[in-house]
Formats: C-alpha cells, sequence, structure tokens
C-alpha cells in the first residue's frame, strides 16, 4: 500500500485498506415493479418476469447482495441513475416464478463519522468511515473454477450474496430451416442458490424460443458461460434493516 | 482479541473483526461510459495483492475482463471491443 491503514486476517488476506473503499450499509432496495427479463439481444423470444427494485442514493456506486436461499438468485441488469440505482433481479423458484427477496445496499462512506475513525487516501479523498453505518466485511468467499458448481461456505445466519451473473445461451442448438440458416435455442442465466453451506451457481431458463441466423450450413457452436470462472463474496446480513 | 482491527457499533456489538472477515477491498469500479475500450487499468497500491472482478449483471458476460501481474503489481486488461458491462468491480 501506499498511505494509511490496512489490515489483513490471520491468513494474510487484505481485509482493509485506506487504498480501497471502505463502503458502509446505506439499507435495502425497494420493490419497483415486475418486470420482463431484460433482453440485450434483442433477440426473438418469450421472455420470464424478474422483479425491479431500487435504491434512493447519489453514491457513484452500489453494492447489492442479494439474500440467498433454495431459490435462483442475481442481478441480470443494473441501472444507474444521478439519484436512485435500479436492479432488475431474478430469484426463481422450481416453476421459474421470481420471487420477493431482500437487497441489502452498501455504498462508500458520504462524509466522515461523528465518532469513531475515519480513513483517507493518499489523494485525500475518504476512504473508510468507521463508527457510523455498519462497515462492509465479508463472511464467505467462493472460487468457482471454471466448469465447477458448487463451493462450501461458512453457515451464516442471514447469507447474502453479491450479485454476479452471467448470460448463458442453451448450446442445445435446434436447426429450424436449413435453407435460411435459422437455428433455434433458448437464454439461460446464471444465479446463485444456497443448500445448507453448499453455494450453488445454477442456471435458469429466461428467454424461450429464440431464433438465430447463421450463415447457411455452418453450426453455432455453444455459448455455455459455466466454463468461466467466477467470484462470489457473501455477508451476514443479521442485524441490517 | 489477540491482533488486528474490530469496530463496535453504538451498541457495542463488533461489525467488523479482521480475525474473521474474509478477504476482500473494494478497490475501484466501473460503469461501461467511465471506460475506453483497449485502456488497461493499473493498481501499484495493491502489489502483491491478489485481485479479482465481479461483473454485477447478465450483460457482464464474465471472462471479458483479466487481471494479471506481469508489471508485478495487478493490471485490469480491458479488450479492444467488446465492453458490454455497465457495472464492474475490482476487488483486492
Amino acid at each position: 500500500m501506499s498511505y494509511g491503514l490496512q489490515a489483513e486476517n490471520p491468513s494474510g488476506g487484505l481485509v482493509m485498506s485506506a487504498d480501497g473503499m471502505g463502503m458502509v450499509y446505506l439499507g435495502k432496495a425497494s420493490f419497483v415493479q415486475n418486470e420482463a427479463a431484460p433482453d440485450f439481444a434483442f433477440y426473438f423470444g418469450t421472455n420470464v418476469q424478474f422483479k425491479r427494485y431500487r435504491i434512493t442514493t447519489t453514491a457513484a456506486i452500489v453494492l447489492p447482495f442479494l439474500a440467498l436461499s433454495a431459490n435462483i438468485c442475481g442481478v441480470a441488469k443494473v441501472e444507474p441513475n444521478a439519484t436512485y440505482w435500479d436492479f432488475v433481479v431474478f430469484n426463481q423458484n422450481t416453476s421459474n416464478v421470481c420471487q420477493p427477496l431482500d437487497i441489502y445496499c452498501f455504498v462508500p462512506p458520504s462524509s466522515a463519522p461523528a465518532w469513531g475513525l475515519a480513513l483517507y487516501r493518499a489523494d485525500g479523498t475518504l476512504s473508510h468511515a468507521l463508527g457510523g453505518s455498519r462497515p462492509l466485511m465479508f463472511s464467505g468467499l467462493a472460487d468457482f473454477p471454471a466448469s465447477t458448481y458448487t463451493r462450501t461456505v461458512p453457515s451464516l445466519t442471514i447469507p447474502a450474496v453479491l450479485g454476479f451473473s452471467s448470460g448463458y445461451i442453451d448450446p442445445s442448438w435446434v436447426l429450424v430451416d436449413p435453407e435460411s440458416g435459422f437455428w433455434r435455442a433458448d437464454g439461460y442465466v446464471q444465479g446463485f442458490k444456497l443448500t445448507g453451506t453448499t453455494l450453488y451457481r445454477s442456471q435458469i431458463r429466461f428467454r424461450v424460443g429464440d431464433l438465430y441466423e447463421f450463415e447457411v450450413g455452418t453450426s453455432p457452436g455453444s455459448d455455455d458461460y459455466t466454463a468461466i470462472p467466477c467470484t462470489a463474496y457473501l455477508i451476514d446480513a443479521n442485524g441490517l434493516t | 482479541m489477540a491482533f488486528g482491527v474490530q469496530v463496535l457499533d453504538a451498541a457495542g456489538t463488533i461489525v467488523f473483526d479482521s480475525n474473521t472477515a474474509f478477504a476482500g477491498v473494494p478497490a475501484d469500479f466501473f460503469t461501461v461510459s467511465q471506460l475506453a475500450a483497449g485502456v488497461n487499468k493499473t493498481y501499484p497500491e495493491f502489489a502483491g495483492r491478489t485481485m479479482r472482478i465481479v461483473t454485477l449483471d447478465i450483460s457482464g458476460s464474465a471472462g471479458i475482463y483479466t487481471i494479471d501481474y506481469a508489471l508485478g503489481y495487478p493490471r485490469l486488461i480491458v479488450p479492444a471491443a467488446g465492453i458490454v458491462s455497465p457495472t464492474v468491480v475490482v476487488m483486492a
């Protein structure tokens, strides 16, 4: 580090640094409406319903932690605005119906606390405000290597995960029109679910019946993002209201 | 506690403890408008640390961005094409 204070855990991992962003708890995002799952590729197909949540803040960055359960959850779309951030999320049960969930939002501190400890970066900007709102502390970290779908995580009272997800097209392509090169596939999204202390990265279908056009005589290949590594950061949201 | 940093709230409850915290400090973030294609970012202040990328939403298409340490400190490689994620967080 270049400046100030840092702390490590017993295994040498960095847990606090004046060079970083000392996020503090802001509150839960509020439910806005149900809406069709976002379709960034604008392919043809029928989308399932997801849920839009909103947190009012002028912060430059908001980290959303989604309460984990047996449902498959994740953030499908982030929409930053000047005075609020929206998250279109999925939390699908086994019938692929989006269930309500708690989203715990952390933001960088906007001012030094009235008491406690403030840390600043080398450029003089506020890094940590310890003593006001609850600081972000990770209570679990799960690295998913490529093509790995389960990891064991600590037992937490109210586990919540930072919302990674990735798009995914069913590699089981069906050639529906050889003369025009049309192939059909369904769209899937990856999310997290928790059973006991086993964290799964699972997939759920969010778009049905996409049509893709490829050059006649060619194959679309596979779009399987499960072969890509990802990392889940967990918190214990117990006490956050 | 034997060593380290603890933070207590007004009620005396421990809300941060460096003995039990898992590694991870948010170091940087960007939205698509804040990042130019093909322009890498470097983090010399986090030399010696492993950094990770968290894409927050579906369009992140994880794997577009990579971290390397060829300079002796973490460097985020941004491809010249394919910048699609609105919000990405870099963790130290």
